[in-house]
């Protein structure tokens, strides 16, 4: 696959891209340079990619691993225990919003986590979400819906 | 007709289901107003949730163009590394003097640079 195909697969996921690196590194500058490094990363490993299988749940998997590379360097943020975001000067309860839904996520268990990231921040489908985690289907469909039950109970019943 | 797993009412709402069990499902919802409550509820949250979570999304600067060729360089490298080897090893026994010796480990040691500095220019930069 030539660079230019590539880039032409790549570019619609590039927006959810950031927004669900961000869910997994809260500072922005952070997802960016974690969609950066996926966008070379995927290119270096093309030969890998299967054209029977879904392209995004492919270069979805290596965005995660970036993201968890960035995640382990970058102890900073970590160690602060802070959700560091880059918050306007006078924050709408919109901005709030998608802190609290990552921060309900993150009082999950990583599977419960992982998948609601992966379908709200991401916008994978359940072809998809097998794809990048690497189960099947069925096992998408029960685990995604325990993981809304888990995050129903997290934030209450009014969401 | 089976009766519908929560697990399913989530799928129809995401649209996942087959063709043929969401028809079941539309049937039952039209005979189980508690089922249909558990739907509203589904697909309440998850709007509230997509909402929020598009809020996270922005557009990265993305550059491409310091990307690597997908070349497969590594055997390549090793075939080099190969070919140097031979040679050394032929070369080597013939040597008589210390110079040559020199000579011929300061080629391989510039050889090894080479092969570093070749796989450093491919390799993907951050930034």
């Amino acid at each position: 696959m030539q660079l230019q195909q590539y880039a032409v697969l790549l570019e619609p996921l590039l927006t959810q891209a950031a927004g669900y690196a961000r869910s997994i590194l809260r500072i922005r500058a952070d997802a960016e340079d974690a969609v950066q490094q996926a966008a070379l990363r995927g290119f270096e490993r093309i030969h890998t990619f299967d054209e029977n299988r879904p392209f995004k749940g492919w270069w979805f998997a290596i965005l995660r691993n970036c993201c968890v590379d960035l995640l382990r360097r970058s102890k900073s943020a970590a160690a602060q225990g802070l959700e560091e975001v880059d918050l306007p000067a006078s924050p709408s309860p919109e901005t709030l919003d998608w802190q609290q839904l990552n921060s309900a996520m993150n009082r999950l268990s990583e599977d419960h986590r992982e998948i609601l990231r992966l379908r709200y921040f991401a916008d994978l489908s359940y072809r998809e979400l097998a794809e990048t985690l690497g189960i099947p289907q069925g096992t998408v469909m029960s685990r995604l819906h325990l993981a809304r039950n888990a995050l129903r109970a997290q934030l209450g019943d009014g969401t | 007709m089976k009766p519908i797993e929560p697990a399913e009412l989530s799928a129809y709402m995401d649209g996942e289901l087959d063709p043929a069990r969401a028809r079941e499902v539309e049937t039952a919802l039209e005979s189980s107003p508690a089922l249909r409550g558990e739907l509203n509820r589904l697909v309440s949250a998850d709007n509230s949730w997509r909402a929020a979570a598009r809020i996270a999304s922005f557009r990265p600067s993305i550059r491409l163009d310091t990307a690597p060729r997908p070349l497969h360089l590594r055997p390549i490298l090793r075939a080099a590394g190969g070919v140097i080897l031979l040679l050394a090893a032929r070369v080597v026994p013939k040597l008589g003097s210390t110079l040559e010796v020199e000579l011929i480990l300061n080629a391989f040691a510039l050889a090894i640079a080479l092969i570093w500095i070749v796989r450093l220019m491919t390799r993907p930069d951050i930034r």
